[in-house]
């Protein structure tokens, strides 16, 4: 038998291995600060704050996926399955210092996303608020998506890239499982 | 080496893919491109959508929870083009001459005429196209003075004109769904 304090090294370093593996995935993305400061080169005046930025990545997705597969809980399960559909996601937000452009913001038309794939799906103006929806496909299939808003107050950067539509099929297949089951 | 360029091609090739997509809606004989619109107006939509192909499925699938009839409807059709301008930004006679200039040219090319409604307060003009009597493609532009709004709204594939209204209230056309 084993002595205690070997096993409590043991279960020390398990998790030290499973935090490494779990957060190997995260951690502040470039790109979504090289979006910002492009928004601000473009649009002289426009200042923002950095407030958080968070990547977190396959590492991250699979660890989860993986110890939630083991869980003996339908959910739990459901969730691995959704995880194991999404790869990257990043998410970026800033305060708006400063925000003079009064005119047009294009966003869709910075050269980031012009020369690499990406296309507009949808567009908001409010009075008070602007939100771009911009996605890129892969065989058919939405792998890759980038959601902004800006206000007076925040500029919000998210992108998440996966398999997308499978996702949203998962989830409606489920709920609508679900939904027959209890009606 | 030539691997590396294999890698490059195949790359490049799956990043095209939207580029193919989208050429192949312009194609389509359902299709109306209002693409110009923004260069015309000189100022941007406050409602801009795109909606086909991957993205469309994307959008009808997240509509089957809410509302399975909707969702059916987006399954049915290739692509839904949205642009919704403020009024107030616009020279009125700018926006006029425009829709003229589009309806022409739609009844030129074969679009049929299902409303063309000139009130004082609302001008509200809508098409569809048919190919073997199915509908390929409807267009509805408007000009709204109670909103302040002027819509352009396109919808590629078979869409009954009775039920366009889901579909323009879906994409943030409310005035259009009226009609």
């Amino acid at each position: 038998m084993e002595p205690s304090w070997m096993n409590n090294h043991l279960s020390k370093r398990l998790l030290i291995l499973l935090a490494g593996l779990m957060l190997s995935g995260c951690m502040v993305s470039r790109e979504i600060s090289d979006v910002r400061r492009d928004i601000e080169k473009e649009f002289p005046g426009a200042e923002f704050d950095k407030e958080f930025v968070i990547s977190v990545g396959p590492g991250f997705f699979n660890t989860v996926g993986w110890l939630a597969e083991r869980v003996d809980d339908y959910d739990a399960r459901r969730i691995a399955d959704y995880l194991n559909e999404i790869r990257r996601v990043k998410v970026g937000v800033y305060r708006t210092e400063q925000l003079p452009y009064e005119g047009d913001l294009e966003l869709e038309s910075l050269r980031r996303f012009n020369e690499n794939g990406w296309e507009l799906a949808v567009k908001v103006r409010d009075d008070d608020e602007m939100v771009w929806v911009l996605y890129r496909e892969w065989y058919d299939e939405v792998r890759d998506m980038f959601i902004l808003v800006l206000d007076d107050e925040n500029l919000v950067i998210v992108r998440v890239e996966g398999y997308l539509n499978r996702l949203l099929e998962k989830i409606v297949e489920d709920e609508t499982y679900a939904t027959r089951l209890f009606d | 080496m030539k691997s590396t360029l294999l890698l490059l091609i195949f790359l490049v090739g799956s990043w095209t893919d939207p580029v193919a997509a989208q050429s192949s809606i312009e194609t389509d004989p359902g299709y109306v491109s209002f693409a110009d619109l923004n260069d015309i107006f000189g100022v941007a939509p406050k409602i801009e959508a795109n909606i086909h192909g991957a993205i469309l499925r994307l959008v009808a699938e997240a509509a089957e929870l809410e509302d399975p009839e909707l969702a059916d409807l987006l399954r049915r059709v290739r692509g839904v083009y949205v642009r919704v301008f403020d009024l107030n930004r616009l020279n009125l006679d700018t926006v006029k001459s425009y829709k003229d200039r589009v309806s022409r040219l739609l009844v030129e090319g074969g679009w049929d005429t299902v409303i063309a409604v000139r009130k004082r307060n609302e001008d509200v003009n809508m098409y569809v196209r048919l190919v073997d009597e199915e509908i390929a493609g409807m267009v509805v532009m408007s000009i709204n003075h109670f909103d302040d709004e002027t819509a352009f709204l396109n919808i590629v594939g078979d869409i009954d004109p009775e039920q366009i209204g889901r579909i323009g209230r879906k994409f943030g056309a409310s005035r259009v769904s009226d009609f």
